[in-house]
C-alpha cells in the first residue's frame, strides 16, 4: 500500500470513529443534548433542529468516507463541519457570556480550550485526507482514448 | 476505443482546490454570522462604569483536584471541601500537601439512592451539611462524633444556607402558591418559621426570581442576590430585610422571560434559553458582598468581560457599591468560587486557583 492510500485510510478511519462516536453518544443522551445546545447562545434557536441533524448528519458523512466512491466528498464534508466546529467553539470561548457543553461522551470531559485543540487536529485529518484524496482521484482518472 | 490510465498530478489551475478552500471559508461566514446575530445584552452599551481597585487578585497557588468535585462546599484553614459528583459523597482537598480523598457522609444503601445528582455539600466547623433539593433532605452528619441526622422538607426548596447547626434559611415552594418564599428551618424542633417574601411573585414557582442566598458568617447577615434582576435584599438572621439594594447595573426588571420554559423528557422545569444573567453568583465574608456580574459595564470592551470573572464589591450593610475587580482566563471550566479569610477560592474543571484579595 502506498503512503498516499495509507494517509487516507488512517484519516478516514479517524473521521469515521470520530463521527459514529459523537453521534451515537448524542443520540443516546438527546434529552442533555437538546438542553446543552439550547444553552448556547448561538445556537438556541436551532437546538432542536441541531439536536437530531447533527448527529444524522455525522452518520451520513461517516458512510460517504467509509464508501470508496463518496470518500471524497466525505471528506469534504469533514472538512466543512471540522472547520464550523472549530469556529463555534472559538466563538464560544471569546464571544459568549455562556459556556456550555454540547459534546458527547468523553469529549465533554475536556475543556473548551482542550476541545478546541482536538477541533484543530481533526481539520488537519480531514485537510490531509482531503489533498491525498484529490491526489488519489487525479492519479486514476480514466481516460477513453479514440 | 482503447482504455488509458494516467495521472493529471500535479495540475496547476485554482479552480482544482476551490472546493477545498470554500469547505474552509463558509463554515467561518456561518459561523461570524451566527455570532452577529445572537442576542447579548452585552453587546449594548448600559451607561454605567466599574471602578477597578488598582491591585488585581494575585495567584496564590493552583492545585489539581479530582473529577469528582462539583462545587466548594466549605474552607478550612487547612482544608477545602467540595460537593462531590457521587450523591453523599463529599471530596476532600488538603492544602498544604495537596492530597485529595472522598469522604463518604450517607452510608446507609436506601437514603442513599434517595440523593440525586444535585444534591449539595456544606462545611461548617465539624459540620457536613447535605442539601438534596429534588428529595427535600436535609442530612448533617458530625466529622468528629460520626452521628447522622436526616430532616426532610415536606415541600421541595431550592435555595439554602446554615446560619448555625441547628438553623438553615431556606427558598422553598409552598402548597398552593405559584412561588417560592424564604423560611427559616430548626432543626432541632422540625419546624418552619417565619415566611419571607422578599421576591416579587411572578407565578412562575419562582423561577424568574431566582438567586444566590449567602451568608456572612462573621457579621450574622444573609443576602439574597438575584440572578435575573439587579436587586440584592439584605437581611438578618430573624429574618429582618435591613437593606433592598441594587447591583451597579441598569437591570431593575428581569431579562428572564418565563414563557421560555422547556420541559425535559423527565419532567424537570428548566429555561429552554441560554438564561443571560445579570449577576451570577455570590459569595459573602466579613462585611462585604462579592457578586460576579454577567453585565458588561462601559468602560469594558466585550471581548475581555467575556474571557473574564468580573466580580463587584458591596458593602454587606447598605449595598453600597465599593468597587471591582476582575480574573482573566479562568472562565474556562469554572464551576464556582468563595470569598475565605481575604482569599478567593475558585473552582474549575480540574484545579482549583487560590488568589489574595
Amino acid at each position: 500500500m502506498s503512503i498516499q492510500k495509507t494517509a487516507i485510510s488512517t484519516c478516514k478511519n479517524l473521521l469515521v470513529m470520530l463521527f459514529l462516536y459523537t453521534a451515537i453518544s448524542k443520540l443516546l443522551n438527546y434529552s442533555e443534548t437538546v438542553l446543552q445546545m439550547e444553552k448556547s447562545p448561538f445556537i438556541t434557536q436551532y437546538a432542536y433542529l441541531l439536536s437530531w441533524g447533527m448527529p444524522v448528519l455525522e452518520i451520513i458523512i461517516a458512510i460517504l468516507l467509509i464508501v470508496d466512491k463518496t470518500r471524497l466528498y466525505g471528506f469534504y464534508a469533514s472538512l466543512f463541519l471540522m472547520v464550523l466546529f472549530t469556529a463555534y467553539v472559538f466563538a464560544m470561548m471569546h464571544y459568549s457570556y455562556y459556556l456550555p457543553c454540547s459534546c458527547g461522551g468523553i469529549l465533554s470531559l475536556l475543556t473548551w480550550t482542550q476541545h478546541l485543540w482536538v477541533n484543530v487536529f481533526f481539520i488537519f485529518v480531514a485537510l490531509t485526507g482531503t489533498i491525498f484524496e484529490k491526489m488519489n482521484h487525479a492519479d486514476t482518472k480514466v481516460f477513453h482514448v479514440a | 476505443m482503447q482504455t488509458q490510465k494516467f495521472s493529471t498530478w500535479p495540475e496547476n489551475g485554482f479552480l482544482k482546490w476551490l472546493p477545498t478552500i470554500l469547505m474552509m471559508i463558509i463554515p467561518l461566514g456561518i459561523m461570524a454570522m451566527l455570532v452577529k446575530i445572537s442576542p447579548d445584552i452585552n453587546k449594548q452599551s448600559h451607561g454605567f462604569n466599574r471602578n477597578f481597585i488598582t491591585q488585581e487578585p494575585t495567584l496564590l497557588k493552583k492545585i489539581p483536584v479530582g473529577k469528582l468535585s462539583k462545587y466548594i462546599a466549605g474552607v478550612t484553614p487547612t482544608d477545602v471541601y467540595f460537593s462531590s459528583m457521587k450523591p453523599g459523597q463529599i471530596e476532600r482537598l488538603e492544602l498544604n500537601t495537596g492530597n485529595y480523598s472522598s469522604i463518604m457522609v450517607v452510608t446507609n444503601p436506601v437514603l442513599q439512592k434517595r440523593l440525586s445528582a444535585s444534591c449539595q455539600a456544606e462545611i461548617n466547623g465539624p459540620y457536613v451539611r447535605l442539601f438534596d433539593s429534588p428529595s427535600g433532605l436535609m442530612i448533617t452528619g458530625n466529622r468528629l462524633t460520626h452521628k447522622m441526622e436526616v430532616h426532610q422538607s415536606p415541600e421541595l426548596f431550592t435555595r439554602f444556607v446554615s446560619i448555625s447547626p441547628e438553623k438553615v434559611f431556606l427558598r422553598k415552594f409552598v402548597n398552593g402558591e405559584k412561588d417560592q418564599s424564604f423560611y427559616k428551618y430548626d432543626l432541632q424542633t422540625e419546624q418552619f418559621y417565619g415566611k419571607m417574601k422578599i421576591t416579587d411573585n411572578k407565578t412562575d414557582g419562582g423561577l424568574s426570581t431566582d438567586g444566590e442566598l449567602v451568608f456572612d458568617h462573621v457579621n450574622g447577615t444573609l443576602a439574597y442576590v438575584e440572578h435575573n434582576s439587579n436587586r440584592i435584599t439584605l437581611f438578618d438572621t430573624s429574618g429582618q430585610v435591613l437593606k433592598v439594594s441594587h447591583s451597579i447595573d441598569t437591570f431593575a426588571t428581569n431579562l428572564f422571560q418565563t414563557n421560555k420554559f422547556g420541559y425535559q423528557t423527565d419532567g424537570i422545569i428548566t429555561n429552554n434559553a441560554p438564561v443571560q444573567f445579570v449577576n451570577q453568583s455570590a459569595s459573602f465574608e466579613n462585611g462585604i458582598l462579592y457578586v460576579q456580574s454577567g453585565v458588561r459595564s462601559d468602560n469594558q470592551n466585550l471581548i475581555d468581560f467575556n474571557e473574564a470573572v468580573v466580580i463587584d464589591r458591596y458593602d454587606g450593610k447598605d449595598g453600597t457599591y465599593i468597587g471591582s475587580f476582575q480574573l482573566k482566563g479562568v472562565k474556562d471550566g469554572i464551576r464556582n468560587w468563595v470569598v475565605r479569610d481575604q482569599k478567593l477560592y475558585l473552582l474549575s474543571n480540574s484545579r482549583l486557583s487560590i488568589y489574595s484579595l
